[in-house]
Formats: structure tokens, C-alpha cells, sequence
């Protein structure tokens, strides 16, 4: 049975998400729709952060089904976007152990590019270099290689307390931890994200 | 140390930068045949949001965290077990040999006084 979009009401940022929620629960599949296309862009930008381009669609598809089939515990439906970020942060999470533990990620070494712009970039720099080092690819590639060395706990906090800047408390509520594991875990993964990014700097340093 | 202190927190800004940066790049939405195809794994799963019971939700949320202390129970008991000598071999031989009418199923772990 496919949706017919002209049979549903125009979404809008004004629908009451508790009454859609409310009909979904009472069976009615279709009205699921209207929270899928108001949610939609703002689960895909969360998503978009953490997980790469080719998993993107899956972890976001995930998302919706898993918030589908845990509708009935939302209690708060009117703070339902706030419900939906936390599965959404919660999937990619999951979306990371379950790639770690299956090993798919490749033990990349990162190239000479890259090291040399590692040791470009850490200098001091005008504000035209700052934009022209950001705009490389290099940079996300080194971020990238730095993060598959943490575990997935320690890179979710990592994205969320350190690169997003938010707040323990906010981070807290996304992976439903409590709020000291988050500070603890987002101090650990700060000094290991140091470690291996000056570990690699002494390494191109020795190698040149 | 201070330079490198230096160097590394510029990389970091670097890094914040690129990717709130890479965060920002791309479409802003799915399209509607990608929600049709979520509509329609959510069809095929067959599970509906209504029927998740008050009881699962608990358990979700709250219980599965009383597992460490489940397991710290379970230990316990083991080393309870362990140093009141219980042998559940002998105590079943006990039970073919001697007369099984009187026989109690607490009487292995010595509370049979404490139920009379």
C-alpha cells in the first residue's frame, strides 16, 4: 500500500504533534508521515554530523522506525523533537558500536597530504591560510582518522560536547547518560583526541 | 610545551570549524519516495507503537539498570552456597534413600526450622 501525500493534511511546522502521535498509536500508520516530513530535515542534519555519507540514509531510515516503534513511550508529546534527537544521537551511536565491532573500520594511514597539512595548519596563520586550510579536504580526512581511533563512546561525546559545543547536561540527555559519565568521558576523549593528533605531528616531524 | 599547547589548540579550532563546516553541506530533506519506503518497512515489521506495554517501558528505561545488582546477588548466593557446604548430589541421594514423604525441598538450604 503506498501513501497518498494529497490524502494527508499539509504538514507545517504548526501541527500538534501530540494529536498525530495520538492517531498513530490508535493504528493509523499513514499520520506518521506528517512528523517524518516536519522532522525530517532536523533528524538529517543531526544525523549528517556523525554518520558518513554512504550510511546516511539507512541510519536516518533507522531512526524513524525505531521513533515509530517506541511512539507509544513518548510521554512528554509535546516535546516530541526532543524525544526524536535523543533516538536519533542513540542510532548513530549504535550505528558506530555495531561498525566497530563488525571492524569495517579501515585502519587508514593518513598520507603525507595530510600530515603536512596537520603541520601547516597547527601553525600560526592569517585569516585567508584559516579559510583556504579549512576548505581542503585534508582537514576532514585527518578529523575523520582521528575519530575512528576513539571508541564509539568516547566519539559521540567527543561530537557533541567538544565539536557541536554543547552542554554536558544537553549531551547527557541525547545518549541518555548521566551527566557526570558525559564530563568524564568528554575529558578522557579530548586528552586521547591530543594524543594521537601529537603523536602524529612527532611522528611526521621524525619522519622528515 | 607552551608552543605546542599553542599549536594543538589552533588545530582544535580548526577541527570545530570543519566540522560544523562539513555539518552544514548538503540537502535539506529526503523526499517523498524515501519516506514512502520508511512507511513501508514500518508496514512490514507489523508492529504497532500502541501495543508497546506499560511494563516494557519500565523495563527499557529503568529495570535493565538493576542488572549489575542481579548480578552482585547471584554471587553472593554462589559463595553462600558455596561455604554452607550444599551438595545437591548428596542431597538428592538423600531423598531416593531416605523417606521422601518427610523430605521438604527447603530442607537443602536449612530453613526448613525457620518455615515450621
Amino acid at each position: 500500500m503506498t501513501v497518498n501525500p494529497a490524502k494527508l493534511e499539509k504538514p507545517s511546522a504548526t501541527i500538534d504533534d501530540a494529536a498525530v502521535i495520538d492517531r498513530v498509536v490508535a493504528g493509523d500508520t499513514n499520520a506518521f508521515e506528517l512528523l517524518m516530513i516536519k522532522y525530517e530535515a532536523a533528524v538529517l542534519n543531526r544525523v549528517r554530523r556523525h554518520i558518513p555519507d554512504e550510511a546516511r540514509q539507512d541510519v536516518l531510515q533507522d531512526v524513524f522506525i525505531r521513533a515509530y516503534r517506541s511512539l507509544g513511550t513518548c510521554r512528554n508529546k509535546d516535546g516530541f523533537g526532543a524525544w526524536l534527537a535523543s533516538i536519533a544521537v542513540r542510532t548513530c551511536y549504535d550505528f558506530w558500536r555495531k561498525r566497530y565491532r563488525c571492524k569495517e573500520t579501515a585502519a587508514s594511514t593518513l598520507t603525507t597530504m595530510q600530515k603536512d597539512w596537520l603541520d601547516e595548519a597547527s601553525a600560526r596563520q592569517g585569516r585567508e591560510d584559516y579559510q583556504r586550510r579549512l576548505a581542503g579536504k585534508e582537514a576532514r580526512e585527518v578529523l575523520d582518522w582521528a575519530l575512528s581511533r576513539l571508541s564509539p563512546e568516547d566519539r559521540m561525546v567527543l561530537e557533541l560536547v567538544h565539536l557541536q559545543e554543547m552542554t554536558a547536561k544537553e549531551a547527557a540527555q541525547l545518549l541518555d547518560w548521566s551527566i557526570v559519565n558525559v564530563k568524564v568521558r568528554a575529558h578522557r576523549s579530548r586528552k586521547k583526541l591530543r594524543e594521537l593528533i601529537e603523536g602524529l605531528m612527532d611522528e611526521h616531524r621524525r619522519d622528515r | 610545551m607552551t608552543h605546542d599547547r599553542k599549536r594543538y589548540a589552533t588545530l582544535e579550532r580548526v577541527f570545530r570549524d570543519v566540522y560544523r563546516k562539513s555539518g552544514e553541506q548538503g540537502a535539506g530533506a529526503m523526499g517523498p519516495a524515501w519516506r514512502a519506503d520508511v512507511l513501508r518497512r514500518i508496514r512490514k515489521s507489523e508492529s504497532n507503537p500502541g501495543e508497546f506495554s506499560a511494563l516494557m517501558w519500565l523495563f527499557q528505561r529503568y529495570l535493565w539498570r538493576l542488572a549489575p545488582v542481579a548480578g552482585v546477588f547471584v554471587v553472593l548466593i554462589g559463595v553462600w552456597i558455596f561455604q554452607s557446604g550444599l551438595s545437591p548430589d548428596v542431597e538428592i541421594a538423600a531423598l531416593a534413600m531416605d523417606n521422601p514423604v518427610s523430605y521438604s525441598l527447603i530442607q537443602p538450604f536449612g530453613l526448613e526450622g525457620m518455615v515450621r
